[in-house]
């Protein structure tokens, strides 16, 4: 081959050139700084503007959709979102305890969001967004991270299970204030109804808790226990007694404590 | 009238057909749920829910959890209960064969020692005692 150069003779695969010293092999682009810097300036703009674009598009597709429709006044109310349409009507609800019910869901529904207002618990939970995957058991949104909230109507309604589960250290006393809420809710409407709040320790704090049951480490509280309970005064409802059983329990996970509140009302 | 379990199950032996064997005996093989059989049984000893429970030391919800159908207890629990209501030898295995538990049997060790405490009539606390002492589980 010869120097594209100097024109001199060279081997075929020479990569520079013995008489000039040239490099034969390929040039490389380099980019100048400058034009690297407008490349990424354009591609950043274009980004920016997509995304830009995207949530204009967001907002504007979500504002032409229908607001959730207000919950009727009746025992009815429509579908929206996760919301279980429900209606259940007086007949459906078969007493086998011989007692009337305490309270049916509907009207559970109105009176916890009433009772969560006056104890100004709104923050808490979303008794408006209640759903119900069957007819007997509700699900109540927490605004608690990580806990649950349900209640179940059980023995057409004379038997009430409530619990308010996978609390912390930080998020127990805010759960006990929705269990407060959950009775006050049931019992909404019963002369000289107990109060929750009444008998709830003031303050109870995992080194309170760990000091009822005698332990140093909590690893050692085992996998689930009772730390606290409390039975409120019966209240003579339907020709019977119903009365309240509050239980605090405990949970060692690996990541930590958890406490988990019950709620029984029934009959004894 | 009612058949007895050794007649049905000479039945159930012959049948050539076991639907024409269960559209004539359906009546004999009754579907209750454990909650109504707890129920019935408290309502023939007239004890309360919450006495049981005490008596079986259960945690008071999860009793109230078991009466109500809400909860299927593992079959030590269910003895628990069971003791707690102070039933009979003979009510505890029918409570235990009516809801498909495993009726006690004299030979297994554990089933041994519950037999003995229900006949004579012990607590809970004094069965799981008995049943440290021995090396097994207890109760509850």
């Amino acid at each position: 081959m010869k120097c594209p150069y100097c024109g001199a003779e060279l081997q075929e695969n020479a990569r520079f050139c013995l008489y000039c010293m040239k490099s034969l092999q390929d040039k490389q682009t380099i980019e100048s700084p400058q034009r690297k810097k407008r490349l990424w300036r354009m591609v950043s703009i274009a980004a920016a503007a997509a995304v830009a674009i995207a949530a204009a598009l967001f907002f504007l597709l979500r504002q032409e959709a229908p607001a959730p429709e207000a919950k009727a006044e009746s025992t009815q109310w429509s579908e929206s979102g996760e919301t279980l349409a429900a209606t259940v009507e007086p007949t459906q609800w078969t007493v086998s305890s011989g007692l009337p019910p305490i309270i049916d869901p509907n009207t559970f529904f109105f009176s916890a969001a009433q009772q969560s207002k006056r104890l100004e618990a709104d923050d808490l939970w979303e008794p408006a967004s209640m759903w119900f995957p069957d007819e007997t058991r509700a699900v109540v949104p927490l605004n608690l991270q990580e806990a649950d909230c349900q209640v179940l109507f059980l023995e057409g309604g004379s038997t009430i299970f409530a619990s308010v589960t996978n609390l912390t250290d930080d998020t127990l006393a805010d759960g006990q204030r929705i269990a407060d809420c959950i009775t006050a809710a049931v019992y909404d409407g019963i002369a000289d109804a107990p109060s929750l709040q009444d008998v709830l320790p003031a303050e109870q704090t995992e080194t309170s808790l760990l000091a009822l049951l005698q332990l140093d480490d909590p690893a050692d509280a085992g996998r689930v226990t009772c730390v606290a309970r409390c039975r409120l005064e019966p209240v003579s409802y339907g020709g019977g007694q119903q009365y309240l059983l509050y239980e605090l329990r405990t949970r060692s996970c690996e990541d930590g404590i958890y406490y988990d509140i019950f709620l029984y009302f029934g009959q004894e | 009238m009612a058949k007895d379990t050794a007649h049905l199950l000479e039945e159930l032996r012959n049948c050539a057909d076991f639907r024409s064997f269960y559209r004539e005996n359906e009546e004999y093989l009754p579907k209750r749920t454990l909650a109504a059989v707890l129920q019935q049984l408290m309502q023939k000893h007239s004890i309360k829910k919450s006495e049981a429970i005490r008596r079986a030391e259960l945690s008071e919800v999860y009793g109230y959890q078991i009466f109500s159908g809400l909860r299927v207890p593992e079959r030590k629990k269910l003895l628990a209960l069971a003791v707690g209501m102070q039933l009979d030898l003979e009510e505890m295995q029918t409570l235990l064969k009516t809801t498909g538990y495993a009726p006690l049997y004299a030979k297994n060790p554990f089933d041994c020692i519950v037999i003995f405490g229900v006949c004579k009539r012990l607590t809970v606390a004094e069965l799981n005692d008995m049943l440290y002492d021995y090396e097994m589980e207890t109760l509850g």
